[in-house]
């Protein structure tokens, strides 16, 4: 399956889905203004390599910033990630900075609440 | 003095040299927006509370964009007010827009129903628009407002002023205790 590559922009993240090199990151800031449009292509896009993906998937997150609009589509991505977890070898990566406490309690509150691996780690 | 952020345009920006006050009238926008965070990426505002005030400050910026009705209907840009003050203690940031008067008792009652809640029913409720996506459908004020709440550990401020029989001025403001 062929990689799916966004560049990041002042307010959209980059997007790195890269199953060659077994790489899949969302990075940078997200702050659309429209999140769900945005969004779409990335979640097709990961449906669609759920169908046959690698042996293991871990996806990370090394967000600066996001908006309460990306808040729910990353949840959604998540979501459809949990779906897959019970048959697939899927986790989540979340990166904060050291001092980002706010960064830190939104990957938690994910964690708690869609039932996937997580890793929390510092950058 | 008048300061002129390149598509930002209208914005007083009162400077000494502890604390600033930032007022911005006119095109609310995606660009404005950003043009807006650049500037302020530019100030001298450190550490833990930087981050949340610009979590706070992009919330109520599209806040504005999404949500304002326009009074002057011929017009493609939300008119608005947003402004951000500091005193010794904490950051104010304050917007303004137009609504329509019938939209005035469902956001009233809403904000009420926010400001009611501790922290751990705003947790939850926040969890709740979080995950479930049809509850955007039937309620369209949600994550955003519940964020700021949040972010803020403050009461959310606010006022509407009655503009006409049309349409009422709505004043929302967080604060951010610096300590």
């Amino acid at each position: 399956m062929e990689a799916f590559i966004i560049s990041p922009t002042d307010d959209t993240p980059g997007v790195k889905l890269d199953p060659e090199n077994n790489s899949f990151i969302i990075s940078d800031r997200s702050l659309p203004e429209n999140a769900m449009e945005f969004y779409q292509p990335i979640y097709k896009w990961i449906e669609r390599y759920l169908s046959a993906p690698n042996q293991n998937m871990v996806l990370d997150f090394k967000l600066e910033y996001f908006n309460t609009a990306s808040a729910k589509q990353i949840a959604k991505i998540l979501l459809l990630l949990e779906k897959y977890s019970k048959e697939k070898q899927i986790a989540v990566k979340w990166f904060y900075k050291q001092e980002d406490n706010d960064m830190l309690a939104s990957g938690m509150r994910y964690a708690k609440l869609i039932n996937i691996k997580f890793d929390f780690k510092v950058y | 003095m008048e300061i002129n952020i390149e598509g930002v345009k209208h914005t007083n920006l009162i400077k000494n040299p502890n604390h600033f006050n930032i007022f911005y009238h006119g095109i609310f926008n995606q660009e404005s927006l950003l043009n807006f965070i650049s500037f302020l990426e530019s100030q001298n505002i450190k550490g833990i509370i930087r981050k949340k005030i610009f979590y706070l400050i992009i919330e109520m910026f599209q806040n504005i964009i999404r949500h304002a009705d326009n009074i002057v209907s011929d017009s493609d840009n939300t008119p608005g007010m947003f402004s951000i003050s500091e005193n010794e203690k904490e950051f104010i940031i304050t917007t303004g827009n137009y609504i329509h008067n019938d939209s005035v008792e469902t956001l009233k009652q809403k904000i009420e129903g926010i400001n009611s809640l501790n922290m751990e029913e705003l947790d939850h409720s926040y969890n709740r628009f979080l995950i479930d996506f049809n509850i955007e459908k039937v309620d369209k004020i949600g994550l955003g407002i519940l964020d700021m709440r949040i972010k803020s550990e403050s009461l959310l401020q606010f006022h509407f002023h009655r503009i006409d029989e049309n349409f009422s001025y709505f004043i929302l403001q967080t604060k951010v205790l610096k300590n």
